[in-house]
């Protein structure tokens, strides 16, 4: 599948293919809609987007720091001052990330130089990850830390986007609390137009939020220790929502990976959907039985990934594989921005 | 809506009514971020609500910045979190001392749109978006009659102000079936640094003090039931 440029403004959304038992076929997100009921309940991630890549030189050496998620110590559960955070070397989004050198080597007390004001002071260096992952403090909290980490970080780049992408691209349009590295980007299908559609006819929509985390930790065997564990936040009135809705036969849709993982998370450790604000390291393969997501709304991703393995949950590798190779006749593109896959049990409203 | 217990930002707050808003929901509960440009007096502003027991939190940002409204966003989720309310108090006059349109400069022009009209409408949109998703929220659009009276040197603030009180509209009609809510409040002329520098020659004696305003702007958001999202309105709800 072709790897889309840039996210684009279509008056009916994007391209959108729909797999279900019954068969697949090509609709767009703005009719996202017409195939759920009142009955149904979505639910998004409601994550913002952080800037989680720095530049910078340690001793005059180039590399790139892109902060992983707060180095929590026990208990805490606030983003602070520490992060542990995954280097990259020399090279930018023109570089694939395959192919962008090692980071140099760290060791506990270095200064990462990322600006006049910034200087990340290496705290640890993680055993048994190639050297990759470190843990950084940044010289502020609160407040302060914020305007740092808005002044001199940037979103995570991708090399197939034709100018860097700036803060504002990597947002959904509902994006709250700042958990996430990279965007939560199933999320995009929804603008306003969608969700003024789904009120229109009744549909719920309803937040969770989750950190989304890093899609590559540019070597190939740490990328299969991926997706690590996630922070992740289920409102009361979310909870009692899908709880509801469950209860009068309607369906849960996903939409994206993330609110799988956040609810089929939390209903493995809690039993039903449940209010919580805790760490979720539920990975979902082809073996998982899903308890609460019934339909999930994703980006279009190349088989074989980790997001690959969890529409196994929902179809067979029959159904997915007859899927993908229509949408690629079809020209469907993948990657972060873009086309849209529903995968639905079933076209006529069951679970 | 009660204000205690609910994450609230007030643009401008460094002082005049915006200080004063933000002592005002803090003393009634509310976790305060006050936003505003200038780093030594916001932060001695937000301190001295803090030693009289109040939440409140600074965030250094110019509001017509593109580059600051998601740091601002995020700082305030995060720390006060969620935000509920959203009061868009920052202003500029434009040109300092009043003028004609046909002697304001354009640059002058542009720099009213962009802090009174374009930067709340960036940072609405990424609040009031999160609102929409949540069920329920609050944004009120601080306004004045200039926007409605063509008062002559009035020309830069007087339209950016109009425009923003259509904004108030076609935001409370789009959201409506989200239940996020908004309003156009005129708090009248107070003796603050705003009406200085608009009429020096006035008598302060004769303007009304922002911390009595902000007390009336405070019971209009709790008051219930709660007037027609859209509406405009003065400090005492009454339709303008």
């Amino acid at each position: 599948m072709i790897a889309a440029p840039t996210a684009e403004d279509l008056p009916r959304g994007h391209r959108m293919l729909v797999v279900s038992r019954e068969r697949c076929f090509e609709s767009v997100t703005a009719e996202i809609g017409s195939m759920l009921t009142s009955n149904d309940l979505v639910v998004v991630n409601d994550s913002a987007t952080l800037p989680a890549s720095f530049f910078a030189t340690r001793s005059g050496v180039p590399l790139e720091v892109r902060l992983l998620r707060p180095a929590r110590r026990e208990g805490e559960m606030d983003l602070g001052q520490e992060w542990t955070a995954v280097l990259f070397g020399a090279g930018d989004f023109r570089t694939r990330t395959e192919d962008r050198p090692s980071p140099p080597r760290l060791t506990v007390g270095d200064a990462l130089i990322v600006a006049r004001d910034l200087t990340l002071e290496v705290s640890r260096v993680h055993d048994g990850w190639k050297h990759r992952l470190v843990d950084v403090r940044f010289p502020a909290r609160g407040e302060a830390l914020f305007r740092l980490l808005y002044r001199h970080g940037r979103p995570i780049q991708y090399a197939h986007t034709r100018v860097p992408l700036a803060i504002w691209d990597v947002q959904t349009g509902f994006a709250d609390r700042p958990w996430s590295i990279e965007p939560p980007s199933a999320g995009f299908f929804l603008r306003g137009s969608e969700r003024a559609d789904l009120a229109a006819r009744g549909v719920t929509v309803a937040p969770l939020t989750h950190a989304a985390g890093i899609s590559t930790l540019g070597d190939e065997e740490l990328d299969r220790r991926l997706p690590l564990p996630e922070r992740s936040s289920i409102p009361r009135r979310t909870a009692a929502l899908v709880g509801a809705a469950k209860e009068r036969g309607g369906r849960i849709i996903a939409v994206g990976t993330t609110v799988m993982r956040a609810l089929e998370g939390n209903a493995a450790r809690h039993g039903s959907a449940t209010a919580s604000d805790e760490i979720v390291d539920l990975v979902i393969t082809d073996a998982h039985r899903r308890r609460i997501v019934d339909g999930l709304l994703t980006g279009m991703h190349e088989l074989g990934t980790s997001h690959h393995r969890i529409l196994e949950s929902f179809a067979s590798k029959r159904t997915l594989t007859q899927a993908f190779a229509f949408a690629e006749r079809a020209g469907f593109r993948s990657h972060e921005f873009g086309d849209a896959m529903l995968v639905l049990p079933s076209l006529n409203g069951e679970r | 809506m009660n204000v205690r217990g609910k994450g609230i930002i007030v643009t401008g707050a460094s002082r005049g009514l915006g200080e004063a808003l933000a002592r005002e929901f803090a003393r009634r509960g509310g976790r305060v971020i006050g936003v505003g440009r200038d780093e030594a007096t916001l932060k001695s502003s937000m301190r001295r609500i803090r030693e009289e027991g109040g939440d409140a939190h600074a965030v250094v940002a110019d509001i017509a910045d593109k580059n600051a409204v998601h740091g601002i966003a995020a700082a305030a989720a995060e720390l006060v979190g969620p935000v509920e309310i959203l009061v868009h108090n920052a202003s500029t006059l434009g040109p300092v001392p009043l003028r004609l349109l046909l002697d304001t400069p354009c640059e002058i022009f542009e720099e009213a749109l962009a802090v009174n009209l374009v930067g709340p409408f960036r940072l609405s949109k990424i609040v009031a978006g999160a609102m929409a998703v949540r069920g329920s929220g609050l944004v009120v659009h601080v306004t004045s009659d200039a926007a409605v009276s063509p008062y002559p040197k009035w020309g830069a603030y007087g339209i950016s102000k109009a425009a923003l009180d259509h904004m108030t509209r076609i935001w409370a009609t789009e959201l409506a079936p989200f239940n996020v809510e908004f309003l156009s409040v005129d708090p009248g002329e107070m003796n603050t640094k705003m009406h200085a520098d608009a009429m020096p020659e006035a008598d302060p004696g004769a303007l009304s003090d922002p911390k009595a305003i902000a007390a009336r702007l405070a019971d209009l958001i709790e008051r219930s039931p709660r007037l027609a999202s859209g509406s405009r309105v003065d400090v005492e709800g009454r339709p303008l």
